[in-house]
């Protein structure tokens, strides 16, 4: 039995001993502080009770005050153990407890007034322990250690009535105390004589305590595997070990081998030597090699990584590199990475292991999961960062994106301290949780990953601005052209169509609604042309308002019905973003196919142009596709203008009459203006469309008289500087009204100008030349015209061979001199007779 | 994780921080949340058909956007949407219908719709509200999952029966009596219960309209006196309550005065809802020995505001409402002339020391958009030091001018008024009504009354006779009028008869007739003036 007394508490020790050295490096807290305290009762013990049993030097009974020691702080350190795990503040009365314990166990040491130790007494060569001298002072140490147990399992009672859910954490605990209560209460069976079933339940009790530690998450494992802690827990274990090999040792070496015993000492001390060292190299194989393999594997991912990553600049490559980097050396699975928009600033995400995963999800600028990673260096713990004032302002939406990656961390990746992307993943794909030595890991991954993607990214952004178009998004015109040659070079001899959409009257959409909604708009076509097409083909701005679609595998009809789908899509943008209604954009699209109707690069983009400009002399709104042998407009689309007009003649009809009802001259000065306005259009050859634009123009031109107060408009003598500068307003006035009128406002061009001077001196823009619309000029030399032959308040009729001469003479000054010379046949053409007449009439 | 849960975990700092961190923010940071919620309001609110009407197909962007184009509303607004409870017009798919009446409205109640995610969010917000009642200082609490707690409020459909519900979603607190038991019962029933439960183990905390809970701790003697008088009864209370009434019972011995609460039960926690606290809060600590800690709800806003530890103003939580401010000199001018566009001003615009009527955007799918909750509050300051705090704190003044709202039991509108004077028959030719405070500080609502000279010979026209007809009115067209009453045992109707000719003299001299409701107290001094001037008896 005393063999067994010696192993078992040998091995309780060796238990012990280990724990408490593992448990020295853990961070301290109150928990951990205390249960420190238990092993080292529990070894004072232990280990006092074996080395009093061996009468190991100095003597039994200082052992044995030792081993009493030990059992009264086991009562001391246990309540202090239960009072930290239930969080109750006992700091008062366990200072207390320990006063009395302490003071009692001094009283002891000199006569063992409380408790004396045992008689050693030798019976048939057996040497036992007789405890003879049990007086009544043990009542004292009863009663203090049993009023410490007896508050310590009322502060459990307290915590589990409290707090229910404590009921599973406590169970070990208690359990471990039943045993320890019943492993001592078994040394009374004779069953048990001589065997240490205190010793055994003492285990039992520390396994449990430890089971109750590692349930509530009180220390990581990590730490426990140093190398020093090896080497200290291998030459503690050599004592035994070789205190059982030694007498072997003498038997069959020392006493046997001729000589030996001279050799006594060395022999011992290198066969102590020689067992640690056996137990050091299984120490290292069994425990830390696992660690460590698993560090030099870890390590290997990480150096094979960072070296593949450093070779490449393609994005896509590294976001798969390190997503597997990360998988490999942490086992999960699910985990995806979102980059910074070069635009907009938010997140997107890039790249899952998942084939179908959701990549939906935008991580806009200002999320708050943003903005921690942007403020901390760590990782980021979901659920705890649900508990932060900074996630109550998370969207529901974010949110369930967010449930729906599953995402349990989140790490920024930074580079120069700049977030550029983000790595989001969760525990799937592990047996257990993610332990602190994985997420160090991955953190090692992913400050590898942030240098090569933000190198990638910052190359991929160069490469796109240096072929996209900033406003729309879509291919530049320089880049466009590089495209065209590729793809020619491959599709020409099959079949590849360009379809150019240019924007009709664009820069008086931009005049009407101003720059920013005109860019808006263009965006907005950017995309609806992105949309239509899809990945079957490139989009490029070729200019200003022309966007360029370049189709392979398209024929000719194909081409024609998606351009119908496009031309249809963009008029349907009628309204801006805040509501407003806007006027409609109509398109002029040319299209050319290789190889039906171009042999070269240079002849595609041409005949596209020229198709273009063939809608646009033919009144713009249409498709046209270009033919080098059909030149008759079989594929032309002629809008049906008249319809138009119809439309708005109501709405002129309105305007004509309430500025009747005003000023009746304006009326019919309006009238006439529009008559000979047309007359010169038509021998101008102008299309109709244009010709009837002019004479809208011309109806419309005065309008803004309205506004202009009747003192003023029909003064009599001549007007004054102030009143003059109201008079012209009447041209401000008049585009204020159409400009309301989105469907009219093609007339604004001809409206505005029509008080501008060939060379330049007019208002209200001061333009000249060429520079004024030939409607506008059109209008001012019939505007001026019908002004001069006409009766008005301040000044008799003009002949018209007189106004013909002022015209003749402000050619190049007031007027266009081309026009000046065509009115002016034309005026003595149709209107011979009345000129013949003033002749007359003046003779 | 909830309450229940962190508790558990005993991670008091986490607790603090996850319900309580608000305090900590910045006004920078304040506004960020503020907007950021409020951006996706715009977003859910805008797509509705609700929205949408109301919007009449603009577009907002951006915040200063949506300030612009959307009017500031009343119920009125969303009256036809709401009292349907057409669910599929709004925002966010309501979870539950909240009610409450609607004084001076179309219908005899109002209903605001809940969503999950605003119920999430009150959910939090009561939470907060209860560490807060248990705070003695930042970050120090008091809170435990055995706690119990003594409700004095209406459950549901009104919005205080949310309340027990969302607290019991993260917290295993103990209600007395059990909320399904409370629904059953009649408001006297179920606090005469409460105190009993409470009489036999104890209590934590107390919730209630401070005037209630005033009400009901002046009557604490005579119910205490019913429970705890016998033996019997005595033994079936906890050994620390038997303590507590002995003691109390020797303390009321000794000092000659009837039982107080605090006598009985030390709270952890006591918070007060409801207007008027101000006038309750000095005699309601003196008699639960703890200030209580006033919070702001309403039916369509949820939980807005809670005080602290110091007591001293409340603070807006910035993930219920996005809140702007009207300024109370706009709101008089908004009285006069419902065409006025007034500028209204965000958090971090307000002003110390000036009033001004909440206007709320309720986010997380709300209903209510720039939306006129009639309640006024002062800023009482942009930081405290107090309290360690960087965001504005705000004081309860009253309701708008257009209510009158006695001790936040019933809410009286000029239409009311109109309506009990011409049900009376009384031969009324002009009035005036406004709330005013008697010598103990406890509201009434005023009414300045001229009867019809010509009248006078059939009629009995007596003050009290007057009072008598109108307060039967009163109470017939308003339950919870009938409530104050019956409840708090408050008369809360004074009458005082005017000189005949008072309101024409008034309107003569003024050039403008006196406000019915609420009147400025220049105008009413005047009004009150002319009595003793000759020009009314010349007439």
């Amino acid at each position: 039995m005393d063999g067994i007394f010696g192993y078992i508490s040998s091995l309780a020790m060796l238990c012990y001993v280990f724990l408490l050295m593992v448990f020295i490096n853990a961070e301290r807290n109150k928990i951990v502080k205390s249960f420190l305290l238990i092993l080292v009762s529990m070894i004072m013990w232990t280990g006092g009770s074996f080395l009093m049993r061996l009468l190991f030097w100095p003597s039994y009974v200082f052992w044995y005050h030792v081993s009493l020691g030990g059992i009264l702080l086991v009562a001391y350190s246990y309540f202090n153990f239960i009072a930290a795990f239930t969080g109750e503040k006992v700091k008062g009365i366990s200072r207390l407890y320990l006063f009395l314990l302490v003071g009692s166990f001094i009283i002891n040491i000199p006569n063992g007034i409380l408790l004396k130790w045992p008689s050693l007494v030798t019976e048939n060569g057996i040497t036992k322990f007789i405890y003879d001298d049990i007086t009544l002072g043990v009542a004292i140490l009863f009663l203090i250690s049993g009023t410490i147990i007896s508050h310590m399992i009322w502060l459990l009672v307290k915590a589990y009535r409290k707090n229910t859910r404590l009921k599973k954490r406590v169970a070990p605990i208690i359990l471990g105390i039943l045993a320890l209560f019943i492993g001592n209460l078994a040394l009374m069976l004779p069953i048990f004589s001589g065997f240490p079933i205190d010793i055994v339940a003492g285990v039992l009790n520390a396994a449990l305590l430890l089971y109750a530690l590692i349930r509530r998450h009180i220390f990581k494992l990590k730490f426990m595997a140093t190398e020093s802690i090896g080497y200290l827990f291998c030459v503690l274990l050599g004592f035994p070990v070789f205190y059982k090999i030694a007498p072997f040792l003498d038997t069959y070496i020392v006493y046997k081998v001729v000589g030996a015993q001279s050799f006594q000492l060395p022999i011992y001390l290198l066969s102590f030597a020689l067992v640690v060292s056996l137990l050091f190299y299984i120490w290292k194989k069994v425990i830390a090699n696992i660690f460590i393999k698993e560090d030099e594997e870890i390590n290997d991912i990480v150096k094979t990584f960072s070296t593949e990553v450093s070779k490449t600049l393609k994005l896509n490559d590294i976001l798969h590199k390190t997503v597997e980097a990360i998988r490999q050396a942490s086992g999960i699975k699910k985990l995806v990475i979102g980059l910074n928009d070069f635009n907009s600033e938010d997140f997107k995400l890039r790249y899952s292991d998942q084939s179908l995963a959701d990549l939906s999800y935008v991580l806009r600028k200002d999320n708050p999961i943003i903005s921690w990673l942007r403020e901390n260096d760590q990782i980021l713990f979901l659920d705890e960062f649900e508990h932060t004032v900074a996630y109550k302002s998370l969207w529901e939406e974010e949110k369930y994106q967010l449930s729906r990656l599953e995402a349990k961390y989140c790490i920024g990746l930074k580079e120069n301290g700049k977030l550029i992307g983000i790595v989001l993943f969760s525990d799937f794909g592990r047996k257990t949780k993610l332990k602190q030595t994985d997420l160090n890991i991955i953190e090692s991954i992913c400050s590898v990953a942030s240098i090569a993607l933000n190198n990638a990214h910052t190359y991929e952004k160069a490469y796109l601005e240096a072929r996209t178009d900033d406003l729309t998004g879509v291919l530049n015109r320089k880049y466009f052209f590089e495209i065209v040659a590729e793809v020619f070079e491959k599709y020409s001899k099959s079949s590849l169509a360009l379809i150019t959409v240019n924007l009709d009257d664009f820069k008086l959409y931009n005049q009407l609604y101003g720059v920013k909604q005109a860019d808006e708009t263009l965006r907005r076509i950017a995309e609806t042309i992105k949309a239509s097409i899809g990945e079957q083909g490139y989009i490029a701005r070729y200019s200003g308002k022309e966007f360029s679609i370049l189709l392979p595998n398209y024929d000719v009809y194909n081409a024609k019905r998606l351009a119908e789908s496009i031309r249809d899509q963009i008029g349907e943008i009628t309204t801006s973003q805040t509501g407003d209604l806007l006027k409609r954009v109509t398109v002029s699209i040319g299209i050319s196919v290789a190889p039906y109707g171009a042999k070269t690069v240079r002849e595609l983009i041409d005949n596209a142009d020229q198709a273009v400009f063939q809608v646009k002399r033919k009144g713009k709104n249409a498709i046209r596709v270009f033919d080098t042998y059909i030149t008759s407009d079989k594929h032309e689309e002629e809008v049906d203008y008249s319809q138009v007009y119809d439309d708005y003649k109501s709405t002129v009809l309105s305007l004509m009459a309430a500025i009747d009802a005003k000023d009746h001259y304006t009326f019919n000065h309006s009238d006439n203006v529009a008559k000979y306005a047309v007359d010169l259009a038509k021998e101008l050859k102008l299309n109709q469309v244009t010709v009837e634009h002019i004479r809208q123009a011309a109806l419309l031109h005065d309008i803004g008289k309205i506004s202009i107060a009747e003192s003023v408009l029909n003064k009599t003598g001549r007007l004054n500087n102030e009143e003059f500068e109201i008079m012209k307003g009447h041209v401000e006035a008049s585009i204020n009204i159409i400009r309301h009128l989105p469907s009219l406002d093609y007339v604004i061009p001809a409206v505005l100008g029509h008080h501008e001077r060939y060379d330049g001196k007019g208002y209200p823009r001061r333009i000249a030349g060429e520079d004024i619309p030939l409607t506008a000029r059109i209008l001012c030399i019939a505007d001026s015209f019908d002004a001069m032959i006409s009766v008005r308040c301040y000044k008799p009729e003009m002949s018209i061979k007189d106004a013909l001469r002022i015209i003749d003479e402000e050619s190049g000054k007031q007027f266009d001199p081309m026009l000046v010379h065509v009115f002016s046949e034309m005026i003595m053409r149709n209107y011979k007779d009345i000129i013949n007449k003033e002749k007359l009439k003046a003779v | 994780m909830n309450l229940n849960q962190m508790l558990e975990e005993r991670q008091f700092d986490k607790i603090w921080q996850s319900y309580c961190g608000f305090l900590d923010l910045s006004m920078e940071s304040y506004m960020e949340i503020q907007n950021r919620l409020m951006e996706e309001q715009i977003d859910l609110w805008c797509k509705s058909p609700l929205g949408k009407g109301i919007l009449k197909s603009k577009k907002p962007k951006t915040i200063d956007d949506f300030r612009n184009m959307v009017p500031l509303t009343t119920y009125d607004d969303y009256a036809d949407v709401l009292l349907q409870k057409r669910g599929e017009l709004l925002p966010g798919n309501p979870i539950i219908w909240i009610q409450t009446t609607w004084e001076g409205g179309k219908h005899p109640i109002k209903v605001a719709p809940y969503t999950r995610s605003m119920l999430d969010v009150y959910r939090q917000n009561v939470t907060a509200c209860l560490i807060l009642s248990t705070s003695s200082e930042k970050g120090k609490f008091d809170v435990e999952n055995t706690d119990k707690f003594l409700y004095g409020l209406a459950p549901l459909p009104y919005a205080t029966g949310l309340f027990p519900l969302a607290l019991s979603e993260e917290i295993e607190i103990q209600f007395l009596p059990k909320v399904k038991d409370a629904e059953q019962m009649t408001f006297s029933e179920r606090n005469k219960l409460g105190f009993q439960l409470a009489m036999k183990n104890g209590v934590d905390y107390f919730f209630g309209l401070g005037s209630v809970a005033y009400a009901v701790s002046q009557s604490l003697a005579q119910m205490s006196n019913g429970s705890g008088g016998g033996l019997k009864s005595l033994l079936k209370c906890h050994p620390k309550m038997i303590f507590r009434i002995l003691k109390a019972k020797r303390a009321m011995k000794k000092e000659n005065r009837q039982l107080m609460p605090k006598d009985l039960f030390k709270l952890k926690g006591f918070m007060v809802a409801g207007t008027d606290n101000r006038c309750y809060k000095d005699d309601l600590e003196k008699l639960w020995g703890i200030r209580p800690m006033e919070l702001f709800a309403g039916t369509e806003p949820s939980i807005i505001g809670t005080e602290t530890w110091t007591r001293n103003g409340m603070y807006f939580f910035p993930n219920a409402c996005f809140y702007e401010f009207l300024h109370e000199e706009d709101m008089l001018k908004l009285k006069n002339d419902s065409n006025y566009r007034p500028k209204t001003y965000l958090m971090d615009e307000v002003i110390p020391g000036e009033k001004y009527e909440i206007v709320l955007t309720v986010i997380k799918g709300g209903a209510f958009a720039r939306y006129r909750v009639g309640d006024v509050y002062r800023c009482a300051g942009l930081t405290n030091q107090e309290d360690n705090t960087k965001i504005p704190r705000f004081e309860y003044i009253d309701r708008v001018p257009t209510i009158i709202d006695i001790a936040g039991f019933t809410r009286i509108s000029e239409n009311g008024i109109k309506d009990a004077i011409e049900l009376s028959k009384l031969p009324v030719t002009g009035w005036t009504a406004l709330k005013e405070f008697n010598e103990n500080n406890k509201p009434f609502m005023h009414l300045y009354i001229e009867l019809d000279k010509n009248k006078f010979t059939e009629n009995a026209v007596s003050k009290e006779i007057i009072k008598d007809i109108l307060s039967t009115y009163f109470k017939y067209i308003d339950q919870d009028y009938k409530d104050l009453k019956r409840i708090l045992g408050m008369d809360p109707l004074v009458v005082t008869i005017l000189k005949c000719g008072t309101f024409e003299a008034f309107k003569k001299i003024k050039d403008r007739p006196i406000s019915r409701i609420t009147p400025p107290s220049s105008d009413l001094r005047d009004l009150l003036d002319l009595q003793t001037m000759q020009v009314i008896n010349r007439r």
